[in-house]
């Protein structure tokens, strides 16, 4: 039968199908009809494999894999296929790098489909035992070398943590604007921002400024105000939830006077913040409250032009914030600046409210004249469209 | 409402019945068996949506609504139900329910993709580009790839790419306009950064990240060219550029030690080079080689060693230092590859360079210039081509990363001494 060259795609979806009903034979055919028109992407070859694969055919099998690996080198199936068919073979070492490469370079797991998802947990154990070795004997040399882990600093213990498949590699993923060419960097360190020391010394003058703010049950508004302008199902749960509270002193870039006001020794600790500055946007300011038992899910921030900075105020125990594959433990009066377009996520498993100020201050990397274009262009995308700018934090 | 066991029973028959029965055709049959359902439970949902589908069909607008608006009263809690509701208020032209609808739908699923479409196109007929713009977007962000997409849905998607393009272009017109004077004002000042952040954001360049095939440092830029200041020792390698071309010239004359650039075993994860695998079309002349000089080629290109040895070249044992001649025959081109790890960059000095030679980096794409050097991160996706019809040769050698500090470099040399302890060596060309 002749096929179209739209057909492919259709096709291809029903060999899919084919195979879940257990129609491996029936699969291979609409498989190696799509090769033979010369259409086949990754997606049918490794369709092909799992044809052949349930017909015993273990060479048809490894040449259809090859061809969906030369097509899509980082395609998660056909690397977990192969893996399988070397541990067949005897071959743990190769099976091994299949498989961890398969880890490593998998979408995140949510994106995966269910049967894809037990594939790669399976690779990981696979991985796990291997690696546990591999481990022993890195750090008995790097310790023979007379190097601590101590001395070598975050960033290597972190390339050692990724190598061995103990973390994930976590990438910005801004949802509005990406800024090239800036470091990853998921916590940036304490010493990059000499003016935190000045916030931090006020923290028990911030601290009591929020507690009268507090006495008040209603300063507080969901975080996150409804809008169904935009697909961000992250946030669902959070949505005009008033678990996870904000009482604004700055809100996208607006100075709000009434809460400022009754608050001067928070505006005075801030006076030497570099706070990144766009109109209509940034920066925002704010006490962001917690309650017992409440979760922030993962979620990316929209812009990689800023940091956003935490001032712990009030901390009970069992509250942790994750950034990337980074999680710490917020201490009262110590802040930190962190990525927000890297994926984060916060919770609060105690019985008491957790209370943090955030603010937002400009990239460090940035230099005056882009901070300045970073501003006429969100000035300019406005001007444009007219419409009144979504940003939140 | 309470129904009876034997009534839900009784409803799983009949609705099986109307399955059948409006699957074959017989549709006042189908008619029936819904009457009858309804008669037990009148706010059956799957029935209500069959009548209405049924009435929508026949385009009977009043009737299909009056049935839809049932379902959202009595259940309202599949975002199908109210986008029913829309598409009928659409035919019935009350723009105010359909929008309503809309908004009910897409409250419970921000994410559903006919809400989107629909939205996008109650939005377009309204006249209101920016918004339906915004939607537009959605759209092409939760839609799958067009082939894995319902075919009724393909070209509402497709029109959504289409009217996404069109906007993104508009608005990059717009936004080169509106920032001229400012790039004026900042005449002289490095603006690189920015303006390829402009060019991602309105389509005209792709994102790239570092991608290293086995070994990821973290917190490093991902920068595809870096700046020349960076290497203050760019300077002397391209001053001894008619030295190296020179021991080229004779290497190439005697015509010995050339093997092909890449010789993977074929059933490695690296398949990005099937295609030059074992090929004499792109060669090299190895000075180092996995971290270890070449001794026989070495001796036939001593001031090239000389000027290698006084730079930051990396120590991974049984990796690198690398240093090479890269040949590439006429008509070769090497396709689009990410390298092994971002610990190291490439420096290239160019050598021999014919006509319709390039080199991409992630974005950006150069033309060698013979006696001129650059560093690039191996680790963004490159690829070279020469597509004339003489030899270009190209000096190719790694370098440490500039921001990796002392401290770190030597944890990773001994790190790498770690992987070939526990290996034993198998394998090396393979790992990190």
């Amino acid at each position: 039968m002749l096929m179209s060259a739209n057909d492919a795609p259709a096709l291809a979806m029903s060999g899919m199908e084919a195979l879940q009903r257990g129609d491996a034979r029936g699969a291979r055919d609409t498989f190696e009809r799509i090769v033979a028109s010369g259409r086949a992407d990754a997606f049918s070859y490794v369709g092909l494999a799992y044809s052949c694969r349930q017909l015993r055919d273990s060479a048809a099998m490894v040449a259809a894999l090859e061809k969906a690996l030369a097509l899509e080198p980082r395609n998660t199936r056909a690397l977990i296929l192969k893996a399988d068919h070397l541990a067949d073979q005897g071959d743990a070492r190769a099976a091994a790098s299949f498989y961890s490469f398969a880890v490593q370079t998998a979408p995140p797991t949510s994106q995966l489909p269910a049967d894809l998802r037990e594939d790669l947990a399976r690779a990981q154990a696979r991985c796990q035992g291997l690696a546990g070795q591999f481990e022993a004997v890195l750090h008995d040399q790097l310790r023979r070398r007379g190097l601590t882990e101590g001395r070598s600093g975050a960033r290597f213990r972190q390339s050692l943590d990724i190598l061995l498949g103990k973390k994930k590699i976590y990438f910005q993923q801004p949802h509005t604007y990406f800024f090239p060419e800036l470091p990853q960097i998921q916590f940036y360190e304490r010493e990059a921002f000499p003016w935190l020391d000045k916030v931090e010394a006020a923290t028990d003058a911030i601290r009591a400024e929020l507690v009268e703010v507090l006495k008040d049950p209603s300063a507080f508004q969901p975080y996150i105000q409804g809008d169904s302008r935009r697909p961000r199902k992250e946030q669902d749960d959070m949505q005009d939830n008033p678990d996870w509270g904000a009482y604004y002193l700055w809100k996208d870039g607006e100075l709000l006077r009434e809460h400022a006001v009754r608050c001067p020794r928070t505006m005075d600790a801030l006076s030497d913040v570099p706070l990144s500055r766009v109109k209509s946007r940034s920066p925002s300011v704010l006490f962001s409250l917690l309650r017992p038992g409440a979760r922030i899910p993962p979620h990316s921030g929209l812009v990689n032009t800023r940091l956003i900075c935490h001032l712990p105020l009030i901390v009970p125990p069992d509250c942790a914030f994750r950034v990337g594959n980074d999680i710490r433990v917020p201490v009262e009066g110590k802040a930190w600046a962190f990525d927000d377009t890297i994926e984060h996520e916060a919770w609060n498993r105690s019985n008491r409210t957790r209370v943090i100020l955030l603010f937002e201050i400009w990239r460090p990397e940035l230099s005056e004249e882009e901070r300045s274009l970073v501003c006429a262009l969100f000035e300019a995308i406005d001007a444009y469209s007219g419409q009144k700018p979504v940003w939140s934090i | 409402m309470q129904i009876h066991p034997g009534g839900i029973a009784e409803i799983e028959a009949l609705e099986a019945q109307s399955i059948r029965a409006i699957q074959s055709g017989r549709e006042d049959e189908a008619t029936r068996l819904w009457s009858r359902i309804l008669e037990i439970n009148p706010n059956h949902t799957r029935t209500l949506t069959a009548l209405g589908q049924y009435a929508f069909r026949k385009g009977d607008m009043p009737s299909a609504r009056t049935v839809f608006q049932r379902v959202v009263d009595t259940d309202g809690s599949d975002p199908q139900q109210w986008l029913h509701l829309a598409l009928t208020s659409r035919n019935l032209k009350d723009e105010q329910a359909e929008e309503s609808a809309i908004t009910r739908a897409l409250s419970i699923d921000p994410s559903d993709l006919l809400g989107l479409i629909l939205r996008a196109n109650l939005l377009e007929r309204q006249g209101k580009t920016h918004e339906a713009a915004n939607v537009n977007r959605a759209i092409t962000r939760v839609s799958p790839p067009l082939d894995r997409l319902r075919a009724d849905l393909r070209p509402a998607v497709t029109h959504a790419l289409e009217t996404s393009q069109k906007y993104s272009a508009d608005l990059a017109a717009f936004l080169d306009e509106y920032l001229d004077r400012h790039f004026k004002s900042l005449a002289g000042e490095n603006l690189k950064r920015f303006r390829d952040s402009l060019d991602i954001m309105v389509g005209r360049k792709k994102r790239y990240d570092s991608q290293p095939v086995i070994y990821h440092y973290p917190n490093l830029a991902p920068i595809e060219f870096f700046d020349r200041s960076e290497f203050p020792w760019l300077d002397e390698v391209e001053a001894a550029t008619d030295e190296v071309r020179n021991e080229f010239l004779e290497i190439l004359k005697a015509d010995e030690g050339f093997t092909p650039y890449v010789m993977y075993p074929p059933d490695v994860p690296h398949n990005q080079w099937a295609e030059l695998n074992h090929s004499p079309r792109w060669s090299a002349f190895h000075l180092y080689k996995l971290g270890k000089v070449v001794e026989e080629n070495a001796a036939k290109a001593p001031q090239t060693m000389k000027l290698l040895e006084r730079l930051p070249q990396p120590d991974q044992p049984g990796r690198t230092p690398a240093a090479l001649f890269s040949l590439l025959k006429p008509g070769t081109r090497i396709p689009p590859h990410t390298g092994v790890t971002n610990v190291r960059l490439v420096t290239h000095l160019a050598l021999i360079i014919p006509e319709d030679c390039g080199f991409r980096v992630g974005n950006e794409t150069r033309q060698w210039v013979p006696g001129k050097a650059w560093v690039f991160d191996d680790t963004i996706e490159h690829e070279a081509w020469n597509n004339s019809d003489r030899l270009r040769v190209v000096l190719i050698f790694d370098v440490w990363h500039p921001h990796l500090t002392p401290a770190e470099r030597s944890m990773i040399t001994a790190l790498t001494a770690g992987v070939n302890a526990f290996t034993g060596g198998a394998g090396e060309a393979d790992a990190l």
